[in-house]
């Protein structure tokens, strides 16, 4: 299997590597067949690519805490740079009210 | 009775526009290319059980269960819980914004849109591994019938934040 290719939407893909079987992602009750990078998305967009659109909300995202960090001060940093982050990202019409990024444990 | 095609294009009922649905493997119904009017909305977190949400996947509820993953240590993000809101449940700020609802509201847990992404990235301090994900559906095939696939677009580091390495399973392709 390792190297041979497939086509995803007729798009080629070399097949580089396998995860476990058991392994089915991050979302219960889903699974996966293949992983694709993140920054092939625009190959597959018939409307522009997802990654430039400021109101396209379709990524999720997971992160494992620096020893000593804990997820009150990790929200407490996220909390400081949320509102310039939002600010260069989001556009006007979306209210400022709770325009920041917390943390939670799973 | 032959399942629904994918993808098929409706509206839900009380209106809405661009709204694109497909009936799952499992019988479930998933969403895309939401533009979801308030009735709608209400009427999925109704359905979900999720009071005030403008989260339309019912699996929302489910999240509950991350516990039992082998990723213990790693943390998800979220906009925090709106007004109203079950404080135990994630929910989406700016869907529930009176200004809002014109978004694509892919993942079931999706929060961020590429440009927030790529800062949250670069500028967040807490984490040693961070890493996004969003799921999607590929044809397999090269003409004729369709077979889908379904898909995680991931990050680089996905994998590696996630403690998996390379073994027989699931087709993992190159970049990221």
């Amino acid at each position: 299997m390792m190297g041979s290719k497939l086509t995803l939407n007729g798009h080629p893909f070399q097949i580089i590597g396998v995860t476990p079987a058991s392994f089915y992602g991050l979302e219960v009750g889903q699974k996966f067949d293949v992983a694709i990078p993140m920054c092939s998305q625009p190959v597959f967009s018939t409307k522009g690519p997802l990654t430039d659109n400021p109101v396209a909300w379709w990524i999720a995202t997971v992160g494992r805490l620096k020893p000593g960090w804990t997820v009150e001060r990790a929200s407490a940093q996220l909390d400081s740079i949320s509102p310039g982050i939002f600010a260069a990202t989001v556009p006007g019409q979306y209210d400022a009210i709770d325009k920041k990024i917390t943390v939670r444990s799973i | 009775m032959t399942a629904p095609c994918f993808p098929d294009k409706s509206k839900p009922a009380g209106g809405a526009s661009a709204v694109t649905t497909w009936q799952r493997p499992d019988g479930r119904t998933a969403y895309r290319n939401l533009e979801r009017p308030a009735l709608w909305r209400a009427a999925i977190a109704k359905k979900s059980g999720i009071r005030n949400s403008g989260n339309p996947n019912p699996r929302a509820r489910h999240r509950c269960e991350y516990d039992h993953l082998p990723t213990a240590g790693c943390s998800t993000f979220a906009h925090p819980a709106g007004k109203g809101s079950a404080s135990n449940w994630p929910s989406f700020a700016i869907v529930n914004s009176p200004h809002c609802c014109n978004g694509n509201h892919y993942s079931t847990n999706a929060a961020l849109t590429g440009a927030l992404w790529n800062l949250l990235r670069d500028q967040q301090k807490a984490f040693s591994q961070i890493a996004a994900w969003a799921p999607d559906r590929f044809n397999l095939g090269q003409g004729g019938e369709a077979r889908y696939a379904d898909a995680l677009m991931v990050s680089g580091e996905f994998l590696r934040c996630t403690w998996r390495t390379a073994t027989p399973g699931a087709a993992h392709i190159p970049g990221g």
